[in-house]
């Protein structure tokens, strides 16, 4: 029997007479249709106005194709090619069963030419039938099909592919054997001649803090020129043709987080972006069911997919984006966290940065700041820090080309490249830091775009201790996997390069473990008088160890200062004399995360969201309908 | 670089590479003609005496007297081998000649052609207000070139304000504080315009934030060094004391027969100073016609109101407070103004014709009468010259 491929006109046709549609609908979804270069369906779809299965079987019955429910029929697991995964998400379509002599094949298009053509190209010899399926279907399918080797893939393909750059395993032998010996030849001194051993580690921790300092003032200075602040204008963005947009796909991994989902949907229907382009998946563990039956009740468009993440160590981030990156559809990835404020425009911003740069520009961070700023002494500082970090510190650090840790959301990645890469390490617990520097390795450039992300700040002490432990645990796991070659790292990197990776994720870290050290050297030297201390600080070391203390430190809170200049945040301004209360918390957080690192390495620091006042207020305005585009 | 190397780089690189070894052969020459004329200057021995007391302002603190930055470069200096008071003329000529060839390229930047360009800065070179700076062997030409860099950061933070022209006045401010303490004179008045030449100001709380922003380097480098004192044993007072040591007048007063005659006063300092600047540097009056006519120099009118008047203002200044050996810091302040304007403004032709033909003016004016001689270093210096 001649099957007769679905016209999409008929299956509008039949939601007309079955009055699922109306006439309204039609006409934005025709003119939507075809400013995106998509199919009406898919318009339909994306704004909400039909359901992947409403038109699957208005689909289905126009033309008398079978509707294929992949979830009550799943498909014949011997007929599913793994590597083939990307072609069925990207195609919409797998080969469901084999009935008589007929391969059926269920797709969400079967009358789609590209679907027609795969067919032919992996079943020239086959009979073939068509039957009409819902993505969703596809989706929960491939899952339980592949969800073993997917989770398998999601945890161990880094460490598959390249255990040296895995954080697996924490620190090798070699970086055992050299602590080892480091730690032996400083005993040694300090049995055998303590006061020269002392100087010399004095002298050694003044002069990297010198440098330090002067690494952290001249990326300040070169991310505070305005050029670096124009990376995308507005006429670009205006001028992108809505028809030539990719599809891009929207990674929001939560956990436990449902009271912050309205403010994500929110986000994502705010951009600017055509919306049957829109590829979002809401990556869930399998053991939350709270927040997978508060996504269900959101009853969100069909552009929502939810990504169960089945339940396996380590539980991480990184980990359930690798699982979802495995059902990813876009040319284009991001990641988002659940209580992320987008400004619209950036995933626009993203492709014009994209389309103009090198190929080898295979990521793209925007900057992130917080909406809860003014609510107590820890979102201030963190606001401050934040505007420091994205405004100032990666700008100049893309200016001089070193290594950019990539921040927590909003790095948008070109997808192929990301998968070829091996993704995030589900090993390392700041996975986006590890892997702007792997991205730099392998030869790609991270470009900084200006378009921010506002979050939630943290502003509960005890969870601002947790989040900060893990960043420095992953900060440390990060420098330990890329300095087991050091001489293979500079080699890649250049001298500016390692140099820059060692004092921006290397040497922070240190300088926050070494701090009470000297702040407690500096004590005694006040209660004590000057002479308790002059003895491991010679002349020539007493100078350097004053410039630090005195302007290295002041000039820190100078930076911290300016950090609010960029955006006008002046109320913030004088907050930035209380910096080195803040310096002390960082210090708390150092030693918890080198405690972790040795006991507990792989272990996340789950962040508790939808603390503040102001994620309260805005949850309250959205479901009101007054929140606007602010 | 070969030259067909050179070649094959699209214009727009190699233009800047070219300009620059331009500027580098521009500030060689000019290094020739000053470190020529000092030697004319060592060789009449009328320096000797001043030379020797700056070298020795190592051997005693108290002489520092604030000059922190003057005293690190000269520490170094003195580390040199075989170095010795008249390396410090060597010192100063190099700053010169390095200046002059930075100035060949601001001009060569804001449009002036090689001929122009050369032509200003080879007056320049000949003027003796800067000819005395680059080959007396003082500290003074690193304090007005500083002056020259705060004004064209203050230019910078009036017209792009971003968050980068803040922090380079801020940095311009401290280190100008701390190369000369009496640098107060022309800091104090940038300060009290600071909050209406700032871009960001929208406000009260904006402006003392850019206000906090600005002058937060200056309190560092001034707190650090009392506090670094008083955490190597030194009373804070004391280093206070040290600091503000220059600005008491006494020893300025003790010589000076400019103090003398107008210590105390402001008004008669600066009727006396303001006509004797305007001879010396015509071009300063052009900053007044571009106030009066061109109204985007009124949307921006602070560094044309330093070239103006910053020089002679600041000088005044000084001598309110007993401290001031004669009008030529506040003359040397003043070109610093001007040419940090000159340079950061797009002139036509006609108008660049006119800035030459009025400083080489000046130029004659300043060699050719008494006004600027007066001071007994001074004549001295000059009478160790052919002309």
């Amino acid at each position: 029997m001649l099957q007769r491929r679905p016209r999409e006109d008929e299956t509008i046709a039949r939601l007309v007479a079955d009055r699922r549609l109306e006439t309204q609908d039609i006409i934005q979804a025709r003119d939507q249709a075809r400013n995106w270069r998509t199919s009406i369906g898919d318009a339909l779809i994306a704004e909400g106005a039909i359901s992947h299965r409403d038109w699957a079987a208005a689909s289905a019955r126009s033309t008398g194709l079978p509707l294929a429910d992949l979830i009550a029929t799943p498909p014949d697991p011997a007929l599913l090619d793994p590597d083939a995964r990307i072609d069925y998400l990207q195609l919409g379509l797998l080969p469901w069963r084999v009935e008589g002599d007929r391969l059926i094949i269920a797709a969400q298009d079967p009358a789609s030419a590209e679907a027609a053509a795969w067919a032919a190209e992996h079943f020239s010899g086959s009979s073939i039938a068509w039957a009409v399926t819902t993505k969703f279907d596809i989706l929960w399918a491939l899952q339980h099909a592949f969800d073993t080797l997917a989770d398998y893939e999601a945890r161990e393909a880094l460490y598959t592919a390249a255990p040296h750059l895995s954080a697996k395993t924490t620190v090798t032998r070699s970086q055992l054997i050299a602590v080892w010996i480091g730690l032996s030849l400083l005993l040694i001194g300090l049995l055998v001649a303590p006061l020269a051993t002392t100087v010399l580690a004095s002298g050694f921790v003044t002069f990297f803090y010198m440098l330090s300092f002067a690494f952290r003032f001249l990326l300040t200075w070169v991310g505070a020129h305005h050029d670096v602040d124009i990376s995308v204008t507005a006429e670009e963005v205006a001028a992108l043709n809505p028809e030539e947009l990719p599809v891009y796909t929207v990674l929001v991994p939560m956990y436990r987080e449902q009271e912050v989902l309205p403010i994500l949907v929110h986000s994502i229907r705010r951009m600017d972006y055509p919306r049957a382009k829109l590829d979002v998946k809401l990556v869930l563990e399998t053991d939350d069911t709270e927040t997978i039956e508060a996504a269900k009740a959101l009853r969100a468009e069909g552009i929502f997919e939810i990504i169960r993440v089945p339940t396996s160590q380590p539980k991480t981030k990184p980990k359930a984006c690798n699982y979802a990156l495995r059902f990813a559809r876009g040319e284009y990835i991001v990641v988002f966290d659940a209580e992320d404020m987008p400004e619209p425009d950036q995933l626009k911003k993203a492709v014009a940065l994209f389309k103009r740069s090198p190929e080898h520009v295979a990521c793209i961070q925007a900057r992130l700041n917080y909406f809860n700023r003014r609510e107590n002494f820890l979102t201030r500082m963190f606001t401050l820090e934040y505007s420091n970090w994205f405004d100032y510190l990666l700008p100049g650090l893309h200016v001089l080309k070193v290594p950019i840790p990539l921040g927590g959301t909003s790095n948008h990645f070109r997808t192929k490249v990301l998968r070829d890469l091996g993704a995030w390490d589900p090993y390392n617990v700041t996975e986006d830091a590890d892997l702007g520097v792997r991205l730099t390795q392998a030869g790609y450039e991270v470009a900084v775009v200006n378009s921010t992300t506002f979050e939630e700040a943290n502003g509960v002490l005890r969870s601002w201790i947790n989040q900060r432990s893990r960043w420095i645990k992953g900060y440390m796991q990060t420098w330990l996997v890329h300095m087991r070659h050091p001489m293979r790292l500079y080699r890649r990197l250049g001298f500016v390069g390692f140099w820059g990776f060692q004092f921006f994720v290397g040497f922070p870290v240190l300088t926050s473990l070494v701090n009470p050290l000297l702040w407690s050297t500096t004590l005694m030297a006040v209660v004590f008088g000057a002479d308790a201390v002059s003895r491991i600080f010679p002349p020539p070391v007493i100078y350097f160890a004053m410039f630090n203390l005195v302007v290295g430190n002041a000039m820190y809170v100078y930076l911290t200062m300016v950090a609010a200049a960029k955006r006008g945040w002046f109320q913030l301004m004088p907050w930035a004399l209380l910096a080195p209360a803040y310096w002390v918390l960082h210090s708390v957080a150092a030693y918890k995360a080198i405690w972790q690192l040795i006991v507990a390495p792989h272990y996340w620091e789950k962040t508790q969201h939808g603390t503040s006042t102001t994620t309260q207020q805005t949850l309250a305005a959205i479901a009101g309908g007054s929140h606007g585009a602010g | 670089m070969s030259g067909a190397t050179l070649a094959a780089l699209p214009a727009s690189l190699a233009r800047p590479r070219i300009r620059r070894l331009a500027g580098l052969l521009v500030g060689y020459v000019a290094f020739l003609w000053f470190a020529l004329v000092a030697d004319r200057i060592l060789g009449s021995g009328q320096l000797d005496g001043v030379l020797a007391d700056i070298w020795r302002v190592n051997e005693d603190p108290a002489a520092l007297a604030g000059q922190w930055v003057s005293a690190t470069l000269l520490a170094f200096i003195r580390r040199v081998p075989d170095s010795g008071p008249q390396t410090l003329m060597l010192a100063t000529t190099l700053g010169a000649g390095g200046a002059i060839g930075a100035l060949f390229l601001r001009f060569r930047r804001a449009g002036w052609s090689v001929a122009e360009a050369l032509a200003a800065v080879g007056l320049l070179a000949v003027h003796p207000a800067v000819l005395v700076l680059a080959t007396t062997g003082q500290t003074l030409l690193l304090a007005v070139l500083l002056v020259g860099i705060v004004i064209l950061c203050l230019d910078r933070a009036a017209t792009v304000g971003d968050a980068q022209s803040l922090m380079a006045l801020g940095l311009g401010l401290a280190a100008l504080m701390l190369t000369a303490p009496d640098a107060l004179y022309i800091v104090l008045p940038i300060a009290a315009i600071l909050p209406f030449c700032l871009r960001g100001v929208q406000d009260a709380g904006s402006a003392a934030a850019l206000y906090l922003i600005t002058l937060f380097p200056a309190v560092i480098a001034v707190g650090g060094i009392l506090l670094g004192a008083a955490t190597m044993g030194e009373a804070p007072a004391y280093a206070f004391q040290r600091w503000l040591a220059p600005m008491h007048g006494s020893l300025e007063l003790a010589g000076s027969e400019w103090l003398n005659l107008r210590g105390g006063r402001f008004l008669q300092p600066l009727r006396e100073m303001a006509p004797l600047f305007y001879l010396a540097m015509p071009p300063a009056l052009l900053a007044l016609l571009a106030l009066l006519f061109r109204p985007e120099e009124r949307r921006r009118p602070v560094a044309a109101l330093l070239a103006l008047a910053g020089g002679p203002l600041s000088g005044a200044s000084a001598t309110l407070f007993w401290h001031t050996t004669g009008p030529l810091p506040s003359i040397a302040v003043g070109m610093a103004a001007v040419l940090a304007w000159t340079t950061s403004r797009a002139w036509t032709r006609p108008e660049r014709l006119l800035w030459l033909v009025w400083l080489a003016v000046g130029v004659g004016l300043s060699w050719g009468t008494g006004w600027l001689w007066g001071q007994e270093d001074l004549a001295a210096w000059r009478s160790a010259l052919p002309i």
